[in-house]
């Protein structure tokens, strides 16, 4: 039995320059990026100029100057929201960005505590720590690869104990492109290629790498 | 080890508001919650709530609101909400024409392993709020599954939204822009000739 795959979520963060104000579900609608009826719909938590969030049926907005998050939290959407990203840097082409990640979050059930903790083992050797702690246990492990696509940028994978699953392995993958030349950041439009040649392949190759994760 | 540092492109594992007490003052940033968790001064699942309660600070506090209005800013991570979906296929399509009721489609395989299919569609099994763009030539994506939510409850899901994306942006206008002026130029070359 393989650990079950509990919950999954998906995000797309791209680091520039925004103005939350402006991302108000009305705005999208009047733009072609969101149904009307979802956008009266959508549950408004704040539009200020420091920060928009909001929440639809599939997706949660989070803009603020800095960053823009968009999670789909149902796993049937994750096109619309490799959409969103697109007219959202179309409406902004020239706007400066300097990176854009694309993330998918599991959460997976493992087996049983034995199994938890033994993948734990696994990851992160306890014998190093032997008579330096007392029951030493795995809180957070981070990796990092080169990209294989000849792109500025790597790919992370964050392990942790699940906060939402009892006995449950967090794995986030961060399939992030560094946009910046020479400290310059670059056009909102060049990450448009981007997020349209490698969403569904990224989720994907998140999906592999995770599940080969946790069923060591 | 890898020392080469680029800007965080993700957010950290800490969406959750259930039963959270959000009155405590909280550490500064989540960062700090783990060094205090490494230094033994909390234990793992303390740093975890914890962890959780600071994001929660930080965003309400960046956005001027007061602790006590913090509670729903998180709506979307309850447990209704949290779960796995399992997509049995998948089609990329396309309206070929409308035709009163019945909508006809070209189907296509996102992988492409399996042949075009066409298909009618009834107006009914698509989305009301998408009526206004179905006509001919618009994309859509279809995805069938099964939805199992954290708390154990299965749906059975056939999802079909059209795409959405900008009518006209300033890169078309730009595009436009530059189209008229290279035609422009290559009649005034033929007029001269």
């Amino acid at each position: 039995m393989e650990p079950e795959l509990t919950v999954d979520s998906t995000s797309i963060v791209v680091v520039g320059e925004f103005m939350p104000a402006v991302f108000h579900p009305s705005w999208l609608a009047k733009n072609n990026l969101m149904a009307a009826d979802e956008a009266e719909n959508a549950k408004v938590e704040v539009v200020h100029s420091d920060a928009t969030i909001f929440n639809t049926e599939w997706l949660v907005l989070n803009v603020r100057r800095d960053r823009l998050t968009a999670t789909c939290v149902r796993g049937d959407s994750n096109m619309l929201l490799k959409d969103l990203i697109i007219g959202v840097l179309q409406l902004f082409p020239k706007s400066p960005t300097a990176a854009i990640g694309l993330n998918r979050d599991l959460h997976f059930k493992m087996q049983s505590e034995e199994a938890w903790h033994e993948l734990g083992h696994k990851l992160a050797p306890k014998a190093p720590w032997s008579g330096i702690l007392n029951k030493p246990g795995l809180l957070s492990v981070q990796i990092q690869g080169n990209r294989d696509d000849g792109k500025r940028g790597a790919v992370n994978v964050l392990l942790q104990p699940s906060v939402k699953v009892k006995f449950g392995t967090f794995v986030q993958i961060n399939d992030h492109y560094d946009l910046r030349s020479d400290n310059e950041r670059a056009p909102a439009s060049a990450a448009i290629p981007i997020v349209r040649d490698n969403w569904e392949g990224s989720l994907e190759r998140a999906n592999a790498i995770a599940r080969e994760i946790v069923k060591q | 080890m890898n020392s080469e540092e680029h800007p965080i492109t993700h957010e950290t594992q800490s969406l959750r508001s259930e039963g959270l007490d959000t009155s405590d003052s909280a550490p500064q940033s989540p960062s700090e919650l783990e060094i205090a968790g490494v230094t033994g001064l909390l234990d793992r699942s303390e740093v975890q709530l914890a962890q959780e309660d600071a994001y929660k600070v930080l965003r309400t506090t960046q956005v001027g609101l007061k602790k006590g209005d913090e509670a729903s800013t998180l709506q979307y991570s309850k447990a209704t909400r949290l779960g796995a979906y399992e997509e049995r296929e998948a089609w990329n399509g396309v309206v070929l024409k409308r035709d009163g009721d019945e909508v006809w489609v070209r189907l296509k395989d996102p992988k492409g392993k399996k042949e075009d299919e066409e298909a009618a569609l009834s107006m009914k099994d698509l989305a009301s709020f998408d009526t206004d763009l179905i006509k001919a030539g618009a994309p859509f994506y279809w995805s069938v599954g099964s939805w199992k939510s954290i708390i154990g409850s299965k749906h059975l899901i056939s999802n079909i939204r059209f795409q959405r994306l900008p009518k006209w942006t300033e890169l078309d206008i730009e595009r436009s822009k530059a189209r008229v002026e290279e035609l422009k130029k290559l009649f005034e070359h033929r007029v001269s000739e």
